[in-house]
């Protein structure tokens, strides 16, 4: 019995200790100085750049480029000191909100506004509006209204500073139809629209054994602008005149669009396991096993980085070269219905500080990220369209991106909800039933009656809970 | 009883509970504590900034939920595919390697156990590359002997029985352990009496050997039963989202994406847990009720 009295001595000793532990391991705040005095900012961000030539060894891997500029900011601001994080794509829908329910966020948040818009939603955001008083001018004005959302008192505000964004075209490996002879069925570089039969012409000439056209990917949420942009070329809509209290999917237009996919699958125009497709059909793609697919006009810098991977293995005459050419083309649409394209933006969030110094610090940190010469060291390393006017044309080596970009800001942007309230829980539940219909487990009309119905539950505990906590459920223009 | 016995006795009672303390406290943080909070978590709303009480609002919306129910009817499907399988597998395994001398009995327990090392994870991944529709080994048998290919993963009616396959691959060597050492103690002067009353191997084995097998049985179900209920992994690792078309999708693949996916719903999810847990609570009673009437745990 001396020995357990004895361990219970030991035991009230290291109490203090464990006390101590134990309060400093579940306290919610992170501390605002380092040892040297100086304000700590969290800054997480996606993997958005990887390589950077300009900035030669500096720069190779994913979060480099943050470093960098970390390093850069720290050198001006030796009051602050930045610590950067890379969260690759999994990790972002993910630890985002657990560390914000452990009351630890990140200050500092790069992210696509489709993300960033649900945080606003829920309070945990500071408005921005002060970094872009008397430069707004300065910003692409479809990024800059994507990013202006209604606050919890009515008013609309800026919750992210557009740093870059996206728009999605028809990517062609042109080599595809030129290595046999077929290249005459293509828009041209001059032209590169597509008539709506000249496409399906197109399809069918170069679909065969071993090679399903259109890459697609419907076996989760992700990406799910790819599948939509054909129900865009029917003319059918997410939401109707920006009313997101209902999805407008399930309609004639809707009806007819997926009906044309499941018989282009039928067809062999879709790869067969589309229903289970994810990235793999940009793999497909750098195979020649499908030569058409929805990408941002960034595909060849993709492309150039596949190329000196070794991946690229497209031959299509079996003469053992590469037959691999990046030919950007309007996406189709049936007649009369205009092209209607999503539009992608990413910005820069500040978490709610508490304290004055940080939020002060997390501040002057995105004012910095979202100067002019770094948009546009972004725009340039991701091949994605700055944020600001002032960078000036930066695909100005590339005539045919240039073309694709000013036809494409011509055309209308498509309404995916991207900055609703209730953009992931609809966005999420709408691929089982694309694949129910590529399947055959559903008709087409059933497909879309059923997400239709699923949706509608979700929209109405979304405005139930809305009303009580009073969030508004409006969403910007794009 | 002298008074040094009865000073004693308390003593040793606080002594007994410094030595549970190093098991009891990580159970009441990590398992009891969790538990209470989660089934408490089901009747809260919970945003990322506030929370508040809205009764049993979430078990309402769980039983219009098409996709809850899918679950629910795919996990049942797993139940029905893999504790019978392994029961019956693991059975006749051991009863097979039994009578055998002890390095192929060892061999074989080792051989069997392996998959419970290796981990679900790594498992999965092998598994990933059998069923693949291009390279996969698997249909490079079934196209080679019957020439025939399938995308194992990619239909409804054969993704969940393929996912089956790999669980019951993992789950056979506990069961065999058990069985093995089950049958290691009936005591061999039965079986000397069933023969010499003219029992034959069959007869025996239905006999003898299951009944006295039952305890080992009861056990094997049980925690099978349980750990099927919980299957996730596999979902997770061998399939998009629980695809096709919520093919695969299991009750705790859904309390996953409720709660982490970019829905934030743990409140939702957490209402998901309190049924699981009330149904394999009343799963497990009715096992003991049914199968245990008959059993001497002891």
């Amino acid at each position: 019995m001396t020995g357990f009295r004895h361990t219970r001595r030991q035991w009230l000793a290291s109490l203090p200790v464990l006390g101590l532990s134990a309060w400093s391991g579940c306290s919610r705040q992170r501390p605002v100085r380092d040892s040297r005095g100086r304000v700590i900012v969290e800054y997480w961000h996606q993997p958005m750049v990887q390589q950077v030539p300009e900035f030669g060894d500096e720069v190779k891997e994913v979060g480099d480029f943050e470093r960098f500029l970390a390093r850069r900011f720290m050198a001006e601001n030796p009051d602050i000191v930045i610590r950067t994080q890379c969260l690759n794509w999994e990790d972002l829908p993910r630890k985002v909100p657990i560390s914000v329910l452990g009351g630890r966020p990140p200050d500092v948040l790069m992210d696509y506004v489709g993300r960033t818009s649900g945080f606003w939603y829920q309070g945990v955001l500071e408005p921005l509006d002060e970094l872009v008083e008397g430069i707004e001018h300065d910003f692409q004005p479809r990024m800059f209204e994507a990013s202006r959302l209604v606050g919890s008192d009515g008013v609309r505000r800026l919750h992210a500073v557009p740093l870059c964004g996206w728009v999605q075209v028809l990517v062609l490996n042109r080599a595809a139809w030129d290595s046999q002879g077929l290249g005459d069925l293509l828009p041209t570089d001059e032209d590169p629209r597509w008539r709506w039969d000249q496409f399906e012409t197109a399809l069918e000439a170069i679909a065969g054994p071993g090679v399903t056209p259109l890459g697609m990917q419907c076996a989760s949420e992700q990406g799910d602008y790819r599948v939509l942009q054909y129900f865009w070329a029917f003319g059918a809509e997410v939401y109707h005149d920006r009313d997101y209290s209902r999805v407008a999917l399930n309609s004639p237009q809707g009806v007819a669009a997926l009906e044309w996919l499941v018989k282009a699958k039928r067809k062999g125009w879709i790869q067969s396991n589309v229903a289970t497709a994810g990235y793999g059909f940009f793999d497909m793609f750098w195979r020649g096993q499908t030569v058409a697919i929805p990408s941002g006009v960034s595909m060849r810098r993709t492309y150039e980085n596949a190329l000196r991977d070794g991946k690229i293995t497209a031959d299509f005459n079996g003469d053992g070269r590469v037959d691999m050419e990046v030919f950007y083309t309007l996406p189709p649409t049936r007649p009369e219905v205009p092209t209607t394209l999503p539009v992608s933006t990413n910005g820069l969030v500040v978490f709610r500080q508490e304290d004055p110094d940080r939020r002060e610090a997390a501040m002057r940190f995105v004012k910095f990220l979202t100067s002019t010469e770094t948009v546009g060291h972004y725009a340039r390393a991701s091949q994605m369209l700055p944020g600001r006017k002032s960078v000036g044309p930066i695909f100005a080596d590339q005539p045919d991106v240039t073309r694709i970009l000013d036809l494409a800001a011509e055309c209308p942007v498509a309404d995916m909800g991207a900055t609703s309230p209730s953009y992931y829980d609809i966005r999420k539940r709408m691929p089982p039933y694309l694949q129910s219909a590529f399947l055959g487990l559903k008709t087409p009309a059933e497909a879309l009656a059923g997400f239709e119905r699923e949706a509608e539950g979700v929209l109405r505990g979304q405005l139930a809970s809305t009303q009580s906590v009073g969030h508004p459920g409006e969403e910007s223009a794009q | 009883m002298s008074s040094a016995a009865i000073e004693t006795v308390p003593r040793f009672r606080r002594g007994g509970w410094m030595f549970l303390l190093p098991a009891a406290i990580p159970f009441v943080a990590f398992v009891l504590w969790p538990l209470i909070h989660g089934v408490a978590l089901g009747f809260f709303d919970v945003q990322l900034r506030e929370t508040r009480f809205i009764g049993l609002e979430n078990y309402h919306r769980l039983i219009g939920d098409e996709t809850f129910w899918a679950a629910v009817k795919n996990t049942c499907g797993f139940v029905v595919l893999v504790v019978p399988t392994v029961w019956v597998l693991s059975l006749g395994v051991s009863a097979v390697v039994f009578p055998m001398g002890r390095w192929a009995r060892s061999f074989f327990r080792f051989a069997f156990y392996v998959p419970v090392v290796a981990g679900g994870v790594c498992l999965a991944m092998v598994w990933l590359w059998i069923f693949d529709q291009r390279y996969g080994l698997l249909n490079h048998v079934t196209g080679s002997l019957l020439g025939l290919e399938f995308d194992w993963l990619g239909r409804t009616d054969t993704a969940l029985p393929s996912l089956a396959v790999v669980v019951i691959s993992w789950s056979l060597g506990q069961p065999i352990i058990i069985f093995l050492a089950a049958l290691g103690g009936i005591p061999p002067e039965l079986y000397e009496a069933a023969r010499i009353d003219g029992a034959g191997p069959l007869r025996r084995f239905w006999h003898v050997t299951l009944p006295l097998l039952r305890p080992a049985s009861l056990f094997v179900l049980v925690t099978q039963t349980i750990g099927v209920f919980q299957v996730f992994v596999v979902v997770l690792l061998l399939t998009v989202n629980g695809g096709p078309a919520h093919g695969t999708r299991t009750i705790v693949y859904g309390m996953y994406e409720t709660a982490f996916t970019p829905m934030y719903d743990f409140d939702y999810a957490a209402a998901q847990g309190s049924v699981l847990l009330v149904a394999l609570g009343t799963i497990a009673i009715l096992q003991f009720r049914l199968l245990g009437r008959k059993t001497r745990l002891d």
